[in-house]
């Protein structure tokens, strides 16, 4: 990658891909492929449906480039479509529970024993590792049982890091109720994964 | 709850920037002194804290390598293929060229382009050659009430000198619905040529009719029908092919003048009737031809539109004036569902939740508008929870104007 494109802001290498520079429009892909997608899988819970947003999204910026005038962040208007988007799948999906991508087939674990009677003084390192991978699993369930509202909030924080500020522009309510969102969000998040916490102190 | 010093409701809005790291180093410092000496923040804060680790060991998923391959390669379709050939960086004159060529295609453009015709049109209304009468113009009566009648007093043309100004004003009376037809057809002109126009700029272009100086008996039907399609496709204020003189309708001397006072329209279309009753001299009605024949058409989507507009503009206790009584007078209208959920809305601004509550809830009873509802009920049941935590917050998106209505009106 070119040095010189990867200090320049996001708006600018907008800038640059209406100008006919591809390369610019690399950069800006690299830099949220991965974010956006883990929006989207997380708010549709379907790893197909997101697939078919994360080029949804892009290509709705290629084609609406040119009405980016900078009036706010390209993150944020780029949060704004994945939203709007998601938005319009849930009401036309049927809501239903779907593993995450990287939860392993229950199969693969011997599921006879609960995962927190699990946490043995000591375990083998492959057992560690599924045990670690499963909690993944139960992290990723959890995070998708959030209320939509909290989720979402909780989801561009997190995976985007964006400010409180600018999630409450794309979901169009105050920043206070944004935090308290967050909040909620965490607590929930806390309170569904309390039974855990004996067992990730072990692990880390 | 806490002692004096700490308050554990600004605390506890805080505790969230805290955790997420949004603190500087000396408020953060500030904060911990202050929660350390309270439990329920304490609480709180190690809940947070907990909450904020398993968010941190949230999974992050790559997405197949394979998306980008189609992504970049629409992006690539989108540019010029010199430009993709050469890949530099383009030049300022390029972009300038941008700029330009964006403010041409733009709304701007349409815009310059009906102020020019309003202008070309004026100027060419004003007689110019006195013997060129066949193909003069003249402003309709409504445009100008003062200067209404003094091209009626002018002899039009040698022909027409004849003619006498009770003539002239019956063929006017009867050519009323005539012209009624041709505001009709420039409206929908209006619609499909000119979008995204702001309704001011349409409000000030000069409705001008056009008729020929060459009075005659009566046209035959299909000229009428034939000005009447050449007029749909023309743009406001963009003169009509002048008529001949066999064009003109016979006037209709049997018949009372609609503009007489109290005269009854024989028209049931409530927009033609409007159009009727105003006299010869009136000013012109303010309303765009657009809105009027709209609110002729659907009074309830009229309404509607009203109430939106005031919503965006954050005036909400009006907007919620108008929802009200849209909902009691259409009952039956087809977008009462999203009409409940918008008031309820309103009603979440303005402070009053339990009415929102309860107009989300009556807004999940219908399916096309049930999970919206659902949605915009729960965001609501979070803002009424941390509204009562904070009595003293203001209603969120009202203007002070609003709070103050809203208050009176309880």
């Amino acid at each position: 990658m070119s040095p010189k494109l990867e200090n320049e802001s996001d708006e600018d290498l907008l800038d640059r891909y209406k100008d006919g520079d591809q390369r610019a429009f690399e950069h800006l892909l690299a830099r949220y492929r991965t974010s956006v997608f883990n929006f989207l899988l997380r708010s549709v819970r379907d790893p197909a449906k997101a697939e078919d947003l994360l080029q949804e999204v892009f290509l709705r910026v290629i084609h609406r480039c040119e009405h980016f005038e900078r009036r706010a962040k390209f993150s944020t208007w780029l949060y704004t479509i994945a939203r709007n988007l998601c938005v319009d799948t849930s009401r036309k999906m049927i809501h239903r529970r779907h593993r995450s991508l990287d939860a392993p087939a229950r199969s693969d674990l011997d599921g006879s024993e609960p995962l927190v009677e699990r946490v043995a003084a000591s375990t083998p390192t492959a057992d560690r590792d599924a045990i670690a991978q499963r909690l993944r699993v139960e992290i990723a369930d959890a995070i998708e049982e959030l209320p939509t509202d909290q989720r979402e909030v909780f989801l561009m924080r997190q995976v985007q890091g964006l400010a409180f500020k600018d999630i409450a522009t794309i979901v169009g309510v105050p920043e206070n109720t944004i935090k308290s969102r967050m909040r909620y969000a965490l607590e929930r998040l806390q309170q569904a994964l309390s039974d855990y916490d004996d067992y990730a102190r072990k692990l880390s | 709850m806490s002692t004096q010093s700490h308050d554990c409701q600004s605390c506890e809005e805080r505790l969230v920037e805290f955790v997420c790291g949004d603190l500087s180093p000396e408020e953060a410092r500030s904060l911990r002194t202050s929660v350390g000496g309270c439990a329920e923040c304490s609480a709180s804060l190690r809940r947070l804290e907990d909450g904020m680790h398993w968010a941190c060991e949230m999974p992050i998923v790559e997405p197949p390598p394979s998306l980008d391959e189609a992504i970049l390669k629409a992006a690539a379709s989108r540019l010029p293929a010199s430009s993709m050939a050469s890949g530099a960086a383009p030049s300022r004159w390029s972009r300038l060229g941008d700029i330009i060529r964006a403010a041409l295609t733009g709304p701007q453009l349409a815009m310059v382009t009906v102020a020019l015709l309003v202008v070309a049109v004026g100027l060419w209304v004003v007689p110019g050659d006195p013997d060129d009468y066949a193909t003069m113009a003249e402003p309709m009566l409504t445009q100008d009430p003062e200067g209404a009648h003094a091209p009626l007093s002018t002899p039009a043309s040698p022909g027409a000198a004849s003619a006498s100004l009770d003539e002239a004003n019956e063929a006017l009376d009867a050519e009323a619905t005539d012209s009624v037809e041709e505001k009709s057809a420039l409206a929908e002109v209006d619609r499909s040529s000119i979008r995204g126009l702001r309704s001011e700029a349409l409000a000030e272009a000069p409705r001008i009719a056009t008729k020929t100086a060459k009075r005659a008996e009566g046209p035959p039907a299909d000229s009428i029908g034939k000005s009447a399609k050449r007029s749909r496709r023309m743009a406001p204020g963009e003169v009509v092919d002048p008529i001949g003189p066999e064009a003109m309708p016979a006037p209709n001397r049997s018949a009372p003048s609609r503009y007489a006072a109290g005269g009854a329209s024989a028209s049931s279309e409530p927009g033609v009737e409007r159009q009727l009753k105003r006299p010869l001299n009136a000013p012109v009605d303010s309303m765009p031809l657009q809105a009027q024949k709209q609110e002729a058409d659907d009074p309830a989507q009229a309404l509607h539109e009203k109430a939106k507009s005031f919503l965006a503009q954050g005036q909400c206790a009006r907007s919620v004036e108008l929802y009200r009584r849209l909902l009691t007078t259409y009952p039956g209208y087809s977008r009462a569902p999203q009409a409940i959920v918008e008031a309820s809305d309103c009603y979440r601004r303005l402070g009053r939740y339990d009415e929102a509550r309860a107009h989300l809830q009556q807004a999940m009873t219908y399916r096309v508008a049930r999970r919206q509802a659902e949605q915009r009920l729960q965001s609501l049941e979070s803002e009424m929870r941390s509204a009562r935590k904070s009595p003293a917050r203001k209603p969120t998106g009202s203007s002070d104007a609003d709070t103050a209505a809203a208050a009176e009106a309880q």
